[in-house]
């Protein structure tokens, strides 16, 4: 016992409320990695215009409002099509579409693979060793090549698209359920917990989940980009949804044979990708330091997180 | 030294296992019988679809079936294409060099743009080359291959009409796909190899090699690069797999033959053989690469032998 740990009792202040916290975090964040709070500004902004699509005053994404091929103007502002339809209005309306797959997927992938992460890592023996094995088998497909299995089982559609880059992703949360509670698992304080009879659900719910928690938020906000990035890659390659629906990987591709005439019908779905991808990614970084306030000082690399994380690497 | 490589053989084993599990499996999940859909338009009578069923091997129990389909994958034979009535083993042979050539090539530029700005960077963090590469390499993580190589065509082929487009007609139609593809795996190695050399660079040793009077060259290469370049290469080997997968979007976009757009053409054929054929190539290929690059690791990096030997 030292001086200072007598002190800190003497003078324990109440114990400020979580969302007092929560907001102190942000705000500290916020002020250590401005680069990060202005990520989540415009990722808020775009959600927005995402959500607010039907509502904004653009033309309607399917109905021909100019001639084909008009380069920006001020009329339309991104041009127009190969058909004549405003590139800008189909960037917003394909956002609403592409981010849903996005958010699907990854809400997929979470849901099925951290609890099959934390089981694994909870229990021991032959049968969290074959679950693991398991993972280690499909992290052998590269995502793409794993969704394109599950585009082959389940012929092209929306709902494979979701399903695919969903399934693809599952080990990515099996890790990240996986490693954190199989160091928490071997700490006295779950001895103590079962000791006193607490089943495992309990000791999941309160010893285990609250240290993942963070964790996992700022896995999945990165990840959105990359099954973002997925996601468009199959409608890209034509696996996903049909025109005239507006989708950003669809209208890329619509875009390609038009490039040396038109440009920007390409540009347009390109560009939206790419930023989505930047904004998860620096999202994912603020997240991380709101987490663990040390890790600002440190400014944790982007590149190394997500090449880690991609490769399932811990 | 050994005995690293076999308790490393030993964990691949069940894991190619699997592989071949689900790819087996692939064929039998896909609704609708596969003799229906190779007869499909002559309506046969349910005795040709028996006798093609025992063709094709699809008779008995499946555990039969799969004894079957390990031993033909044993015997080097991956069945015969629907579409094409070829063996899917000399399709796959007549697109692989295709893609093996991107690939590399992929990898040249990946590591002979990634490896030198890395190396610039992180001896001098905070330098304008730092400052420079920090900002390619995050838009290259960004920018979505498929994006790049649309913008390289747009820029190189249509615009200075310097390199082709499409196609694999001359020598220097290469050029483009493999930029396209190695951007973002030259990022990674960038930002990699610059966190580690900076990492190192801050370790006591280095102080004391500098003490000791070594110059700036003996420091990077003797010391520095050797701590810095483990890891890098276990991360190079991880994404040799992503470059494959990659190459499916690429071969498409720059209308070159290869796995990657044999693939695509197959799903949409559903040509269940050849898409077995393709998956169990790439899946078996990371698998192969990622073990190699372990040994690699382990022969790099003594510590790793041992964290493995107990």
């Amino acid at each position: 016992m030292t001086a200072g740990t007598v002190r800190a009792h003497a003078v324990a202040p109440p114990l400020p409320s979580r969302r007092s916290l929560l907001a102190a975090r942000f705000r500290l964040a916020a002020r250590r990695d401005p680069l990060g709070f202005a990520a989540v500004i415009l990722a808020l902004l775009l959600v927005l215009a995402a959500l607010l699509a039907p509502v904004l005053p653009l033309p309607n994404p399917a109905s021909l409002v100019a001639p084909a091929q008009q380069a920006p103007s001020l009329h339309h502002l991104f041009g127009t099509d190969q058909l004549g339809r405003d590139v800008l209005s189909r960037t917003i309306w394909g956002a609403r579409h592409t981010l849903l797959t996005a958010a699907l997927s990854t809400a997929l992938a979470a849901v099925i693979g951290t609890p099959l992460g934390i089981l694994a890592g909870y229990i021991s023996g032959w049968s969290s060793g074959i679950m693991m094995r398991i993972m280690d088998v499909l992290l052998a497909f590269p995502g793409l090549l794993l969704a394109l299995v599950v585009v082959t089982i389940l012929g092209p559609g929306v709902c494979t698209v979701v399903l695919a880059v969903g399934i693809s992703f599952v080990p990515v949360f099996a890790r990240v359920g996986y490693g954190p509670t199989r160091s928490i698992r071997a700490q006295d304080y779950i001895a103590a917990a079962r000791a006193i009879g607490c089943s495992p659900l309990r000791i999941i719910r309160h010893h285990v989940l609250p240290v993942l928690t963070s964790e996992i938020i700022v896995v999945v906000s990165s990840a959105i980009g990359w099954t973002t990035l997925l996601a468009a890659t199959l409608d890209f390659l034509g696996f996903g949804i049909r025109p005239p629906t507006p989708d950003w990987g669809a209208d890329l591709a619509a875009g390609v044979q038009y490039l040396g005439q038109a440009w920007w019908i390409s540009a347009a779905p390109g560009i939206a990708i790419t930023v989505t991808i930047l904004l998860a990614n620096y999202v994912g970084d603020f997240l991380a330091g709101m987490a663990d306030p040390d890790r600002l000082t440190k400014r944790r690399s982007i590149v190394k997180d997500t090449s880690a994380m991609m490769a399932g690497d811990e | 030294m050994i005995s690293f490589i076999a308790r490393r053989l030993l964990v691949t084993v069940p894991v190619l296992f699997g592989i071949t599990v689900l790819v087996f499996l692939i064929l039998h999940v896909i609704p609708g019988n596969p003799a229906q859909i190779l007869l499909f338009g002559s309506s046969p009578t349910p005795g040709q679809i028996s006798a093609l069923d025992k063709q094709l091997g699809l008779n008995g129990s499946l555990l039969d079936q799969y004894w079957r389909y390990l031993a033909q994958l044993l015997h080097g034979n991956l069945g015969y294409s629907y579409s094409s009535q070829q063996t899917v083993v000399s399709e796959i042979g007549s697109q692989l060099p295709y893609t093996i050539n991107l690939t590399i090539a992929a990898l040249v530029v990946a590591i002979g743009v990634g490896v030198p700005l890395g190396i610039v960077a992180g001896v001098r963090p905070g330098g304008i080359i730092d400052k420079v590469a920090t900002g390619v390499s995050v838009l290259g993580v960004a920018i979505p291959y498929f994006w790049l190589a649309i913008l390289l065509i747009l820029l190189f082929a249509v615009k200075l009409r310097l390199l082709p487009a499409l196609g694999t007609g001359s020598a220097d139609s290469i050029i483009l796909p493999a930029i396209a593809l190695g951007w973002g795996f030259a990022a990674i190695i960038t930002r990699l190899l610059r966190n580690n050399l900076i990492e190192v660079y801050g370790r006591p040793f280095m102080l004391v090699a500098r003490a000791k009077g070594c110059s700036g060259w003996v420091l990077l290469w003797r010391h520095a690069m050797r701590n810095a370049i483990a890891s890098t290469v276990t991360i190079v080997g991880l994404q040799v797999g992503y470059l494959l997968a990659g190459a499916v979007a690429i071969e498409v976009i720059f209308g070159r033959p290869g796995l990657g757009s044999f693939l695509v053409a197959r799903i949409q054929e559903k040509d269940v053989p050849s898409i077995q054929g393709v998956v169990l190539l790439v899946a078996v290929t990371y698998l192969v690469v990622n073990l190699l690059v372990d040994i690699a690791h382990a022969l790099l990096d003594p510590r790793i032998r041992q964290s493995w030997a107990r």
